[in-house]
C-alpha cells in the first residue's frame, strides 16, 4: 500500500518553511516573531523525519548544520544587543532609533529588531532540529547496550 | 476569575509536584513540564480581567497587557528548551545505568560512592 | 599606564611560557625565566620614574575601583618575586624531568609545573602592586588557589594532596577572616581605596577586631604560630614551589600585608603587642624545631617559620628595616632551598642523617650555599649581616630582655644553619655524580647577590628606605654600614655568634633530649585540633549524604515542602482583610473558563495515567488546552508559540519513548503506580501554597502598569505589535539572557547525545 504521506509531507515543507519566514518579517507587525518561525520551521523539518526518516532529511544543508546555525544566531542577537555599545549607544538600542524616519520596502519595514528576531528564530530552529536528529539517530542507527 | 485561574495554577502545580516525586524519571519529566505550564498560566492570568485586543490597538480599546505576554513566551521558550534537555538526560541516565528508575541510580550512586571510599582507605 | 607594565609582562609570562612549551618541553622555562626578566627590567625603569599611582574606575556608583600603585614597597617585593621568580623557573628546567620521571608521570607534565610557577609569580606581583582593599583580598586569593595547585602538584600522592588540602583550608580560612576584616574598613570609611582608609584612619582609628581579623589573615599567609603547622607539611612539594613560595612569595605575603597596612595598624598599641608575642614565640618554636628536624626541607621550613617571626617582630615594632628583612631573607632562603633540592636530586636522599661529606663533589653548591648560609645567620661580608643589624637596632630601643631574646633567637639560628650545612656537605668525604650545571647556576647566581650586598651595602640603602617610607608613610633615615665600634648591636650580632657557635659544638649532648620534649609538645598543637575538625566534618557530610541520597525523592520534597510552607508562612504573616478577592465572571469569561476546567481535568488524568503514550499525550492535552486558553485571554502571539512548541514536545517525547526499551518501560510502569501518603501530603502542600500565593498575587494586580505605557511608546519604537517591542527591545537584554539559556541547553544536548559517543 502506498501510503499519500510521504509526497504530503514533502510538499507541505516548502510552504511551512515560507510561512515560518513570513512569521519572522512581519513578526514587528502583526502576529508572529523570532520564536513561534523558529518552532515551525523545526516542526517543518520533524515532520520530514518522521515521514521521510533521517537521511532523506539530512539532505537539506540547514538541516546538517543546525547547530552551528544555533551560533549564528546567537552571534546575531548578541552583535545586535552590544555592538551599538562599540558606536557609543546604550547596550540593546535598536535602530532606527524612535526619532529617525523609518526605512521602508512596500510594506516591510526595515529595523534592526529584524535581525534580532532572525537570530531567535535561528535559535530556537537550531534547538529543535539538533533534538530530532540525535533522538533519530539514536533511534534509527545502532543497537541498544545493556545496562549493567 | 481570579479565584478560577488561580485555582487551576494551583491544581497544575500540585500534579506536577506530585508527579516530580514519582520513582520513575519519564514521570519526573512530565511533572517539571506541568510545573513549567502552571507558572506560564500563572504569569499570564494577571492579564484576564482586563484582557483585549492583543495587538495594534487604536486609543481607548482596552489592552492585554504585553508585558505580561513577553513573559509569558520567554517562559514557554525557556521552558522548551529545559524539557528537551531533560528529555535527553532521562535518555541517557537510561543509557547509562539501563533503568529508569530513582532508587536505582540511588543505589548505583551510594554503591560507587561505598567503592571510592575503599579504595581511598586502602 | 606605566604602572601595569610589570604586571603586564608578568601575567604573559605563564601564556607565553605554556605556549614555547608546546613547542618544545625545555622552551618553557627560557621563555619563562626571559619574560620574568623583562618585567623586572620593566620594573627598574619604573624606579626611575618615581612613585606613582594609577586609578581605573571600575563601578564608580559603588565607589569601585582598580587602584594599582608604584611606590618602594611595591617595588622590593616585586623585585623579589621576579628575580627568585626567573631562577627557580631555570632551576626547574633541570629538576622537573628528574622529578617526574620518578614519579612516573610524562615529562611535559614540566610546562605545566613552570607555567603555575609563572602564575603565581604574577599573582604575587599583582598582590604587591595593587592599592586596594578588595583587591589585596583577591590577589591573596589567588596565591592561595594557585599554591593548592602547586603543593599538590604531585596528585598520585596521598601526601601532597592532603598537604596542599591544609595548605588551601589554612590560608583559605585565613584570607576569610582578613575579607572580614578588609569589609569592616570598607563599609566603615566608606571607600576600599587604601590611601583613602589610611588617610582617615588618621582621625578615626580602625577599630581592634578590624585589625585583628586583617592580621589573622597575614599571619595564615605567614605561617606564624599558631596557623604555621601547615608549612612543614607543604614541603611534600617538589622543591621549586618550596623554595619560592616558602621563601620570597607566599610566606612574604603575610608580612607584605602587614607592612602594606602598618598605618592602620601604628596607632593600635595592643594589636601590636599581640603581633611581636606572636614573632617572639613563632622564632622560638622555628628554631628550636629546625635545630632536631632531620628532613634538611623540613630544616627550612621551621627556619622560615622563625625567620618571618623575626620579620613579624620588626613591623610590630614598626621598625624601618622591616621590609629590608624580608628583602634579604629571600635570596638566602631561596638558595638553601635550592641546594637541598639539587642534593636530593644528586643523591636520592632526604634527610641529614643519610647525606653528608658532599663539599668534595659538589664544590661549586657548597661554596654558594656556604654563602646563603651565612647569610642567613648574618654573618658579616653577606647582605644578612644587615637584616640582623636592624633587627638588634630596633630591639635595642626596646631595653634589655627584648635584647636577650633577640641575641637567643639569633643564636639559635646560627647553630641550626651550621648543623644544615655542616649536615650536607661536612663530615667525611662521600662521592657523588656532579649535579647539572642549571642546577647550580641558580644558587650561584644567588650567592653572588648575597655577597654583593655585603661588600656594598650602599646598594640596598636606596631601596629599603623608600620601602620603609612606604611602609612608614614619614620619610626613613635608615644607614646600612659596617661601624667598627662596641655599639650595642655589634656585641648582640658577636654574642650570637658565640652562642651559635657553643651550640653547634656541643649539638650532640642536648639534641636527643630537645626532640623528645619537642616530640611531646607536638602532641598537643593546634594541628592536632585541625585533624580533628577534619575528622569530624567529615562524619557529618557522610551521614547528610547517606541520608540524603538515600531516596531522591525525599530529596526533592525536602526541597519543595518547605518552600511550600514558606509560602504559606508569608501569607499567614500578612493581614488577611482584603487580601483575596474572588473576581468576576462575566459570559465573555465561559469560554476560558472551559478551557481552564479542560487543562485541569487533563492534569488530574495524568496522575493516573496507565502507559506511557497516554500519559505524553494527556500532558499535551494539558499544553493545548493552555495555548486555548491564551488564545482566549487575546494572547495570540503566546497562544501561537504555544501550540508549535506543545506539538514539537509531544512529537519529541513521543521519540523518546521510541527510544528507551520497551520493557523497562513496561518495568517502570508496573513499579511507578504505588503512591506513597507524604508524596500526596507533599503535592497538597505545595499546590495549596502555589493557590494561595498566586490567588493573592492576581487579587492585588496594580492598576497603573507598565504594560499600558509599552503600548504608547512601541509607536515610537516603530514596531506597531507591542509584544514583539517589548520583546525585542524594551526587554531586549531579557531575550538576550534567554536564548543564551537555548544555546546552553542546546550545547547540553549535543554534549550529552554525540554522534560518535564514546560509550
Amino acid at each position: 500500500m502506498i501510503s499519500f504521506v510521504p509526497p504530503l509531507s514533502r510538499l507541505l515543507l516548502w510552504p511551512s518553511l515560507i510561512i515560518a519566514l513570513s512569521l519572522w518579517m512581519k513578526g514587528g507587525a502583526s502576529v508572529g516573531g523570532g520564536f513561534p518561525a523558529g518552532a515551525l520551521a523545526g516542526l517543518a523539518v520533524l515532520l520530514q523525519y518522521v515521514t521521510a526518516g533521517r537521511d532523506q532529511a539530512r539532505r537539506f544543508v540547514a538541516v546538517r548544520y543546525a547547530a552551528p546555525l544555533a551560533g549564528v544566531g546567537l552571534l546575531l542577537v548578541v552583535g545586535t544587543a552590544f555592538l551599538p555599545v562599540v558606536a557609543g549607544y546604550a547596550p540593546m538600542s535598536l535602530f532606527p532609533r524612535p526619532d529617525q524616519p523609518e526605512i521602508g520596502v512596500g510594506g516591510l519595514h526595515l529595523h534592526t529588531a529584524l535581525i534580532f528576531e532572525g537570530g531567535l528564530m535561528l535559535i530556537v530552529f537550531g534547538l529543535v532540529v539538533t533534538v530530532i536528529d540525535r533522538f533519530a539517530l539514536r533511534t534509527g542507527g545502532e543497537e541498544e547496550e545493556s545496562g549493567p | 476569575m481570579n479565584l478560577i485561574a488561580s485555582l487551576a495554577v494551583g491544581l497544575l502545580f500540585a500534579c506536577g509536584v506530585r508527579m516530580v516525586l514519582e520513582r520513575e524519571l519519564v514521570r519526573v519529566a512530565c511533572g517539571t513540564v506541568l510545573i513549567t505550564n502552571s507558572s506560564v498560566l500563572l504569569i499570564l492570568a494577571g492579564s484576564f480581567p482586563e484582557r483585549g485586543e492583543a495587538l495594534s490597538v487604536e486609543q481607548g480599546w482596552p489592552v492585554t497587557d504585553p508585558v505580561l505576554q513577553s513573559l509569558a513566551l520567554t517562559a514557554i521558550v525557556i521552558g522548551f528548551a529545559v524539557s528537551a534537555l531533560l528529555l535527553t538526560l532521562v535518555h541517557r541516565t537510561q543509557r547509562a545505568h539501563g533503568s529508569l528508575r530513582t532508587d536505582r541510580l540511588v543505589e548505583a550512586e551510594l554503591k560507587r560512592v561505598h567503592a571510592a571510599e575503599k579504595g581511598e582507605g586502602r | 599606564m606605566p604602572i601595569l607594565l610589570p604586571i603586564l609582562l608578568a601575567l604573559a609570562c605563564a601564556p607565553l611560557a605554556y605556549v614555547a612549551g608546546r613547542w618544545r618541553t625545555g622552551a618553557a622555562a627560557w621563555m619563562g625565566a626571559l619574560g620574568s626578566l623583562a618585567a623586572l627590567g620593566a620594573l627598574a625603569w619604573e624606579w626611575t620614574l618615581g612613585p606613582g599611582r594609577l586609578v581605573l574606575p571600575w563601578a564608580p556608583s559603588w565607589g569601585l575601583s582598580l587602584e594599582f600603585t608604584r611606590d618602594g614597597l611595591s617595588g622590593l617585593y616585586s623585585a623579589m618575586a621576579l628575580g627568585v621568580g626567573a631562577l627557580v623557573v631555570l632551576y626547574s628546567r633541570a629538576y622537573m624531568p628528574h622529578h617526574l620521571h620518578e614519579e612516573g608521570r610524562p615529562a611535559r607534565d614540566e610546562v605545566r609545573f613552570q607555567g603555575l610557577i609563572l602564575a603565581f609569580m604574577a599573582a604575587m606581583v599583582l598582590l604587591v602592586t595593587v592599592d586596594d582593599l578588595l583587591l589585596l583580598f583577591v590577589a591573596l586569593d589567588l596565591t592561595t588557589i594557585i599554591s593548592y595547585l602547586l603543593i599538590g602538584f604531585d596528585r598520585e600522592d596521598p601526601e601532597s594532596r592532603a598537604a596542599a588540602l591544609l595548605s588551601l583550608v589554612l590560608t583559605g580560612a585565613t584570607s576569610v577572616v582578613f575579607f572580614a576584616g578588609a569589609m569592616t574598613l570598607g563599609l566603615h570609611y566608606g571607600t576600599f581605596s587604601l590611601p583613602l582608609v589610611i588617610e582617615r584612619a588618621a582621625h578615626d582609628p580602625a577599630s581592634t577586631g578590624a585589625l585583628v581579623c586583617l592580621a589573622v589573615g597575614a599571619l595564615g599567609k605567614s605561617a606564624q604560630v599558631p596557623f604555621h603547622f601547615w608549612l612543614p607539611r607543604a614541603m611534600a612539594a617538589p622543591t621549586p614551589v618550596s623554595s619560592y613560595l616558602h621563601s620570597a612569595a607566599m610566606v612574604a605575603a603575610g608580612v607584605f600585608l602587614l607592612q602594606r597596612l602598618y598605618p592602620l595598624f601604628a596607632p593600635a598599641t595592643g594589636v601590636r603587642d599581640g603581633l611581636l608575642a606572636i614573632g617572639f614565640v613563632s622564632m622560638g618554636m622555628g628554631s628550636l624545631m629546625a635545630l632536631v628536624a632531620d628532613p634538611f626541607k623540613r630544616v627550612l621550613a621551621y627556619s622560615t617559620i622563625a625567620q618571618y617571626g623575626y620579620a613579624l617582630v620588626l613591623v610590630a615594632l614598626g621598625s624601618e628595616g622591616a621590609p629590608l628583612y624580608v628583602a634579604i631573607h629571600a635570596p638566602c632562603k631561596a638558595a638553601l632551598f635550592l641546594t637541598a633540592g639539587a642534593v636530593t636530586q644528586v643523591t636520592g636522599k632526604k634527610k641529614l642523617s643519610e647525606v653528608g661529606g658532599l663539599r668534595h663533589s659538589l664544590p661549586v653548591l657548597a661554596g654558594a650555599s656556604a654563602v646563603a648560609a651565612a647569610g642567613l645567620s648574618a654573618l658579616p661580608l653577606t647582605a644578612g649581616f644587615f637584616k640582623d643589624e636592624v633587627f638588634f637596632h630596633a630591639l635595642a630601643q626596646r631595653g634589655p630582655a627584648f635584647m636577650a631574646a633577640g641575641l637567643v633567637g639569633a643564636g639559635l639560628t646560627l647553630a641550626y644553619t651550621l648543623r644544615l650545612w655542616w649536615g650536607l656537605f661536612g663530615g667525611p668525604r662521600r662521592d657523588v655524580p656532579a649535579a647539572p650545571r642549571l642546577l647550580v647556576a641558580p644558587v650561584a647566581v644567588l650567592a653572588g647577590t648575597i655577597l654583593l650586598g655585603g661588600v656594598l651595602p650602599g646598594l640596598l640603602v636606596a631601596p629599603a628606605r623608600a620601602a620603609a617610607a612606604a611602609m612608614r608613610g614619614e620619610p626613613s633615615t635608615l644607614e646600612l654600614a659596617y661601624h667598627l665600634d662596641a655599639r650595642a648591636e655589634n656585641l648582640l650580632a658577636v654574642g650570637a655568634w658565640v652562642l651559635g657557635a657553643l651550640l653547634f659544638a656541643t649539638r650532640r649532648a642536648w639534641t636527643p633530649a630537645l626532640s623528645r620534649v619537642l616530640e611531646g609538645t607536638s602532641r598537643f598543637g593546634p594541628e592536632r585540633g585541625y585533624r580533628l575538625l577534619l575528622h569530624l566534618l567529615d562524619r557529618l557530610s557522610t551521614w547528610l549524604h547517606e541520608k540524603e541520597v538515600r531516596d531522591l525523592r525525599d530529596r526533592v520534597a525536602s526541597v519543595m515542602v518547605p518552600t511550600g510552607l514558606l509560602g504559606l508562612a508569608v501569607l499567614g504573616v500578612t493581614p488577611l482583610r482584603d487580601r483575596f478577592k474572588v473576581g468576576t465572571v462575566g459570559w465573555a469569561d465561559v469560554t476560558l473558563v472551559m478551557a481552564l476546567a479542560f487543562a485541569s481535568a487533563a492534569a488530574l488524568a495524568t496522575l493516573r495515567a496507565k502507559g506511557h503514550l497516554r500519559l505524553v499525550l494527556l500532558i499535551s492535552c494539558v499544553g493545548f488546552s493552555l495555548a486555548m486558553v491564551f488564545a482566549f485571554a487575546a494572547a495570540p502571539d503566546v497562544a501561537l508559540t504555544s501550540v508549535l512548541v506543545e506539538t514539537t514536545f509531544t512529537l519529541l517525547f513521543a521519540g523518546l519513548l521510541a527510544l528507551l526499551p520497551p520493557d523497562r518501560l513496561q518495568h517502570a510502569q508496573e513499579e511507578a503506580q504505588k503512591p506513597r501518603g507524604r508524596d500526596r501530603l507533599a503535592a497538597g502542600v505545595a499546590g495549596a501554597s502555589a493557590f494561595l500565593l498566586s490567588w493573592s498575587a492576581l487579587s492585588h494586580l496594580q492598576a497603573d502598569r507598565v504594560g499600558a505605557r509599552t503600548v504608547e511608546l512601541a509607536k515610537a519604537a516603530h514596531s506597531p505589535n507591542v509584544v514583539a517591542a517589548v520583546l525585542t527591545d524594551f526587554r531586549g537584554l531579557d531575550t538576550v539572557g534567554e536564548m543564551t539559556v537555548v544555546v546552553a541547553a542546546l550545547l547540553g544536548v549535543t554534549s550529552l547525545l554525540r554522534l560518535k559517543g564514546r560509550r
